[in-house]
């Protein structure tokens, strides 16, 4: 009987700490995104993006394509549909802003420097041979992004990767600009450009 | 499905089972398989009702049920509360198998269903979120494979329903930049089974065994705190998780009697705890690009009184004191994990055993573990482990070999039909069986004749 009681002295004592603590959107985001993306959005595993500094327009359309399921890509919907599905637009709008307002890390890796330079080559000026343009026009020149491309400096090589591979499908249909730039992008090009990426 | 259990080599080579015997298991898979879409159309969501509370699928949380991946792990130290509370936090699993010993040395009576295709049973789980700090995992075991003994020696198995593992947490959540706080109570009634490293007797290697392996003898020493305390005991402790780094627990564990019984219910309790008898766990956790690395030690001091229906009669006393570790790569579209244990334990035999069933005052038993898997897109993995359990010379408790010690290995090859349906074949091999590799038991059986095949499917719905 003594642990019942035990049980429910902490019971009591939990909910009441509860009544104030309300799950804001950044308790959501530290409680619940951050057991992947990170605390403060620099995640560790490459499985999952890094977020933090990102464009809050990025953000909050992603997470609207989620919850839509719009976006259909296998991780999307291993991992987001469900978690994007619990969020109404203030939580959507109010998780977006604490990752964006987070400071991006360096996300040191072992680089082949031949590697990252004709990435960054062409990422800075694109490649008129195989037509592709420049990533910078978009995503900016230190991949910082804006309003209409996300940011990209920073992100685990991996997921570049898996990204690029994803836009070769329909299966991130607001990705329109992307399906078609990817086309012109070789196997090499693509671990180059992902190369040069988590180095910024 | 019907063409992978046909045309498969290794299916071929391990087992010689007649055409009968396989479109029986083809037949039962089909059924049991057609069942779950029948009663569970929206199956597809992935794993039972965790995976319905979160909407995420099985391998966010499990790299292979049931090893558990960081996020996995989070999940359950959040006590299962991520998501949302669903009415019917229900879900289900079933386990169809066949089992066939290497020798049965002409004694058939010995073995029964050797080779037979079996439905061993199932579980049903009350598992899920029940508010924003409480959350439950109870399974409940259909046991399809009861051994009934008879007077005239021989088994008779019938259907039993009994408890299973239950863990059920109180937690709180403190999450700011500088500080990540997970810490709370888990109540539950098998030690080790609220442990969220597989490095741990409760969901380590093998995560499945064949119930008629069990039935026919044929189990390796195992020290207490490796399932002889499972659903006999009902514990209660304390836990915390500190910056996703140190995690701390400290608890005792109760004979599950009194307001506790519903904790070994449907179950004999053969192993009666004295009193309360505490339980620790400490393990440091760390993790960088796709890998993740844990460090532990976890034990428990118990006193076990020597007549299970007596509470006031005397005691043995266990030490058990484990050191364990994980390794995890978790990358796409391999992965890779390696566990590894080792249990020492000390017992003081209470006075009655001495010439009876033991020869000295006191024993010990090491018990190590060591298992490494290769998963290829989560759906096709290979497991191999090797077991060793040494002890103390005792002429009394092992009269032919004096010795208990026993060591092999178990190979299993994995296919995830689906992220909720497993295909397995498991071979069991023994070097050495209770102190001897030839005529461990003076009757000419060599450790090689208790080696096991066991080809099993696994569906969770």
């Amino acid at each position: 009987m003594r642990i019942v009681r035990s049980w429910m002295a902490l019971a009591l004592g939990l909910s009441v700490t509860q009544a104030h603590a309300a799950n804001s959107p950044e308790d959501l985001a530290l409680q619940w995104c951050a057991n992947c993306h990170g605390v403060d959005g620099n995640s560790i595993s490459p499985l999952f993006p890094r977020l933090a500094g990102q464009q809050t327009t990025y953000l909050v359309q992603q997470l609207q394509a989620f919850r839509a399921r719009n976006r259909s890509d296998q991780a999307a919907h291993d991992y987001m549909w469900g978690v994007a599905g619990t969020l109404d637009d203030a939580a959507i709008k109010g998780v977006a802003a604490y990752f964006s307002a987070q400071r991006p890390l360096p996300n040191p890796a072992a680089v082949d420097s031949a590697e990252v330079s004709a990435g960054r080559l062409l990422y800075l000026n694109g490649s008129p041979a195989t037509s592709t343009p420049a990533c910078a026009v978009c995503h900016g020149s230190k991949a910082e992004g804006n309003e209409n491309a996300p940011r990209l400096a920073g992100q685990h090589a991996a997921y570049v990767i898996k990204q690029l591979h994803v836009f070769q499908t329909s299966q991130r249909p607001s990705a329109m600009a992307m399906q078609g730039i990817v086309k012109t992008l070789s196997e090499a090009d693509i671990h180059a450009l992902a190369a040069y990426l988590q180095t910024r | 499905m019907a063409c992978f259990l046909y045309n498969t080599d290794v299916y071929s080579i391990h087992l010689t089972w007649g055409r009968a015997m396989r479109s029986c298991i083809v037949r039962w898979i089909v059924g049991v398989f057609g069942a779950c879409g029948f009663l569970f159309p929206d199956v597809a969501q992935a794993l039972p009702s965790y995976a319905r509370q979160t909407g995420e699928a099985c391998i966010a949380c499990h790299v292979s049920f049931p090893e558990l991946t960081p996020y996995g792990r989070l999940f359950k130290l959040s006590g299962y509360t991520l998501g949302t509370t669903k009415l019917f936090p229900i879900a289900a699993m079933a386990v169809g198998s066949a089992t066939q010993v290497n020798n049965t040395q002409g004694n058939g009576a010995a073995f029964p269903r050797n080779g037979d295709p079996v439905l061993e049973g199932g579980s049903l789980f009350v598992a899920g979120k029940l508010s924003d700090h409480v959350g439950v995992f109870s399974q409940w075991t259909y046991n399809n494979l009861f051994d009934k003994p008879q007077p005239d020696g021989s088994t008779q198995f019938v259907g039993h329903t009994s408890v299973d593992n239950n863990d059920i947490r109180l937690v709180d959540h403190i999450a700011k930049a500088d500080l990540d706080l997970i810490y709370g109570l888990t109540l539950n009634n098998n030690p080790t089974v609220q442990d969220v490293w597989n490095s741990t007797p409760a969901f380590g290697f093998p995560f499945q065994t064949s119930r008629l392996a069990g039935i026919w003898g044929i189990a390796a020493p195992a020290t207490l705190i490796e399932g002889g305390l499972a659903q006999q005991v009902a514990g209660l402790s304390a836990y915390a998780f500190l910056n996703k780094h140190w995690y701390f627990e400290l608890g005792g564990y109760r004979n599950a009697d009194g307001a506790f019984s519903v904790f070994s219910e449907g179950v004999d309790i053969g192993t009666r705890l004295k009193g309360a008898n505490p339980y620790w766990r400490f393990a440091y956790n760390h993790e960088w690009g796709a890998q993740s690395l844990s460090v532990g030690t976890f034990g428990m001091a118990a006193r076990v009184n020597i007549d299970p229906t007596d509470g006031n009669s005397p005691t043995d006393s266990y030490h058990d004191f484990g050191l364990d570790m994980q390794y995890q790569y978790l990358s796409e579209p391999h992965s890779a994990t390696a566990q590894v244990s080792l249990i020492h334990e000390l017992t003081d035999w209470d006075v009655s055993h001495i010439g009876v069933d033991r020869q000295n005052p006191s024993s010990t038993l090491d018990s190590f573990h060591l298992k490494g898997s290769y998963w290829y897109e989560r759906t096709y993995g290979l497991t191999l482990s090797y077991f060793s359990q040494r002890g103390s010379d005792d002429s009394v408790a092992y009269p032919v070999t004096n010795s208990p010690n026993t060591s092999g290995y178990i190979t299993e090859l994995n296919y995830m039909i689906r992220p909720y349906w497993r295909l397995a074949l498991q071979y069991t091999g023994f070097f050495k069986y209770l102190g001897a590799t030839t005529n461990f038991d003076g009757n000419g059986r060599n450790a090689r004749d208790n080696n096991t095949t066991y080809l099993y499917t696994w569906v969770a719905f």
